[in-house]
């Protein structure tokens, strides 16, 4: 998943902007790109009082605010405990993303591009400057993130169901078998020590779900019982994982 | 590669930003000016009113752009002004016939040429006593420029770096001064005069100069660094003029033009300044706080000066108008170092002149507080002398 984010203006009054932060979102592997712009020229010239005096001002300092108002945003966005261990690298052109998988599937996917609102009311700037603007994208962090995590999980949804990784429980609550169903269906890599590598995996699950699952998963660690059944299924992995690595075609 | 620059600005440019350059080169060609207008409604068709060299009158209605038979028709109006009213200025006889021109930075097309010849020869066979029109174009325009500008150029890499650093900028943000300076400096004013006509030429080089090297700015309308700029000019000329005791008559009218943009350009501003709500500019997200204060004060300080400068030319109500905006908005007002005092001190001075004295005393009071904490906070305390305990002790107790 790749994403662009630009922000688009819907301009300046006496009381206040109104602005929008453009996300494009661009769906082609598990992978996402992100350019925030909170400046550039678009925004400067919907933000410009037309055919009128301006005042003195500091464009300099005011590009330096701004980035760093865009770093923050970044920073808060990347924190995010889903969102933020994607890497991401940015795309410059194009609007269609293609991608393929070790078994020769190919996969385009359109640019998708996402809206996200914010506002800012000119009072407030005038009492509270820069802090007021930071504030009002805080709005937009959340929603961004929303929409980041509807982007995910939709996609998630879409290649687990295609390559039969899937896992339906049926109406079932979650269980040792469901969990045990579930690392079966993943491919798990190992350290040079032999140790499963599952940095990568995360449970997402809904807050009243996680109020049940989160100790049911803390028994686990002293059921001796599940813990064979574990390491059973990791020397499996480690095999497997073996048998990939030996396989491996090396580049020249 | 000047010639460029003044051609370039000069196709861009509109009427109220060449005047003060275009008074100069009639200046320069030896003519009197008498009158340049700000563009407002008491002009009666003219622009400029000068005495040429052979004592006659000139009046001069400038105008922007190309001028084809649409234009002439919606200007016909404030050109029969020009020539029919005879120029009402003290010292001017009326019952003289004028001269007319019609000035531009663009073309006249040839349709709008023959009409205006048809009229003058029209009006001469029929003995109206109109003013004879005549018509000054871009092309004309420009070489008055360019000879105006003579061999006063940039020639070092530092100074054209500066000269188009100030030509290219954005027009937005405060005017680079030290490079204004800097240019003014070492291009216009760099060479000892040798002849009175040097120091003449250098005037009306540095007028010509800053006049396009201010045209971003004016195009953005920011008036407080054109006035900024005009009057670093000023400074410049009067420390040219002391540095080479150049005698008053060759120097004084330029001056005056001089001065005279600064006035008009902070008037400009004052009459923008009194129709906001706020002082918020640019990209308002990341306006206010200590950027909003520094703004505050620097356009506080610049009414304050010109509300102090030259009452006599001041419309009347205004006074007002910038006391009630100086109380309203001084509190925002941000001191950020030396470079601030200057407006601070404008504004302290405008509120004595107006009886507001306790506001007066409570910024001087702020402003020594902030001077005392910041060097002690730079330095600690500091104790005086013995000597200066002694002379306060025996002189002043």
């Amino acid at each position: 998943m790749n994403r662009q984010i630009t922000v688009s203006l819907g301009g300046s009054g006496p009381y206040g902007l109104t602005g929008m932060i453009h996300v494009i979102n661009r769906l082609w592997r598990p992978l996402y790109n992100e350019r925030l712009c909170l400046s550039g020229g678009r925004a400067r010239a919907l933000l410009a009082r037309k055919e009128a005096a301006i005042l003195p001002d500091f464009p300099a300092i005011k590009q330096r605010l701004l980035r760093l108002v865009s770093i923050g945003y970044r920073r808060r966005i990347n924190s995010d405990s889903l969102i933020g261990p994607i890497s991401a690298l940015p795309y410059f052109e194009g609007n269609r993303f293609a991608s393929g998988d070790v078994e020769g599937y190919i996969e385009s996917s359109p640019v998708e591009e996402k809206l996200i609102p914010y506002e800012i009311q000119r009072a407030a700037i005038l009492a509270r400057g820069v802090e007021a603007f930071i504030e009002s994208l805080k709005v937009a962090e959340q929603l961004h993130l929303a929409a980041l995590h509807e982007a995910l999980f939709r996609k998630h949804a879409e290649v687990t169901q295609r390559v039969g990784n899937a896992v339906d429980a049926q109406g079932k609550p979650f269980s040792a078998d469901l969990y045990f169903e579930m690392l079966e269906k993943i491919q798990v890599d190992f350290d040079s020590w032999g140790r499963p590598d599952t940095s990568g995996a995360r449970l997402v699950m809904h807050p009243d779900m996680a109020e049940r699952v989160v100790p049911m998963m803390a028994q686990w660690e002293n059921d001796t019982a599940f813990q064979q059944r574990y390491r059973d299924l990791m020397i499996r992995k480690r095999n497997e994982w073996r048998d990939r690595e030996s396989n491996r075609k090396l580049v020249d | 590669m000047i010639e460029r620059a003044i051609e370039n600005w000069l196709t861009k440019t509109n009427e109220r930003n060449y005047q003060a350059a275009f008074c100069q080169v009639l200046m320069h060609e030896g003519h009197r000016v008498l009158f340049s207008s700000s563009h407002g409604p008491m002009e009666q068709g003219k622009d400029i009113i000068t005495i040429a060299p052979d004592g006659r009158c000139h009046a001069y209605q400038t105008k922007t752009g190309d001028i084809g038979l649409s234009e002439w028709r919606a200007i016909a109006g404030e050109i029969l002004e020009l020539i029919e009213l005879p120029v009402d200025y003290p010292g001017v006889d009326k019952a003289q016939i004028h001269r007319a021109f019609l000035v531009t930075n663009g073309t006249i097309s040839d349709p709008v040429r023959v009409q205006i010849n048809d009229r003058n020869e029209d009006n001469e066979r029929k003995n109206r006593q109109h003013a004879y029109l005549q018509v000054i174009g871009r092309d004309s325009l420009l070489k008055s420029f360019v000879d105006a500008q003579g061999r006063f150029v940039p020639r070092e890499l530092p100074d054209m770096r500066a000269f188009l650093e100030l030509y290219l900028h954005e027009g937005r943000g405060l005017l680079p001064k030290e490079k204004l300076f800097a240019v003014l400096d070492r291009v216009a004013f760099g060479e000892q005069p040798i002849r009175r006509s040097d120091a003449v030429d250098a005037i009306t080089s540095s007028l010509v100069v800053v006049t396009y090297l201010l045209n971003a700015f004016e195009q953005s309308q920011d008036y407080a660094a054109v006035a900024e700029g005009w009057a670093v000019l000023a400074s410049s000329l009067v420390r040219y003029l002391s540095r080479h005791a150049v005698a008053e008559k060759h120097w004084r009218a330029s001056l005056d033009l001089v001065v005279g943009e600064v006035s008009a350009k902070l008037t400009l501003l004052r009459a923008d300044v009194i129709s906001r709500a706020d002082f918020l500019e640019g990209d308002i997200r990341v306006d206010g706080g200590l950027l909003l204060g520094a703004r505050t004060l620097i356009v506080l300080g610049l009414l304050a000066f010109n509300e102090l400068w030259r009452p006599q030319n001041r419309p009347p109500g205004l006074d007002e108008a910038v006391l009630s905006l100086v109380r309203q908005h001084l509190a925002r007002r941000f001191v950020w170092g030396d470079s601030a005092f200057p407006y601070l001190f404008h504004i302290i001075r405008f509120l004595e002149a107006r009886g507001e004295n306790a506001i007066a005393l409570d910024q001087l009071g702020q402003l020594f507080v902030s001077v005392i904490n910041s060097n002690v906070a730079a330095q600690g305390p500091i104790f005086p002398g013995p000597y200066y305990y002694w002379v306060i002790k025996n002189k002043l107790m």
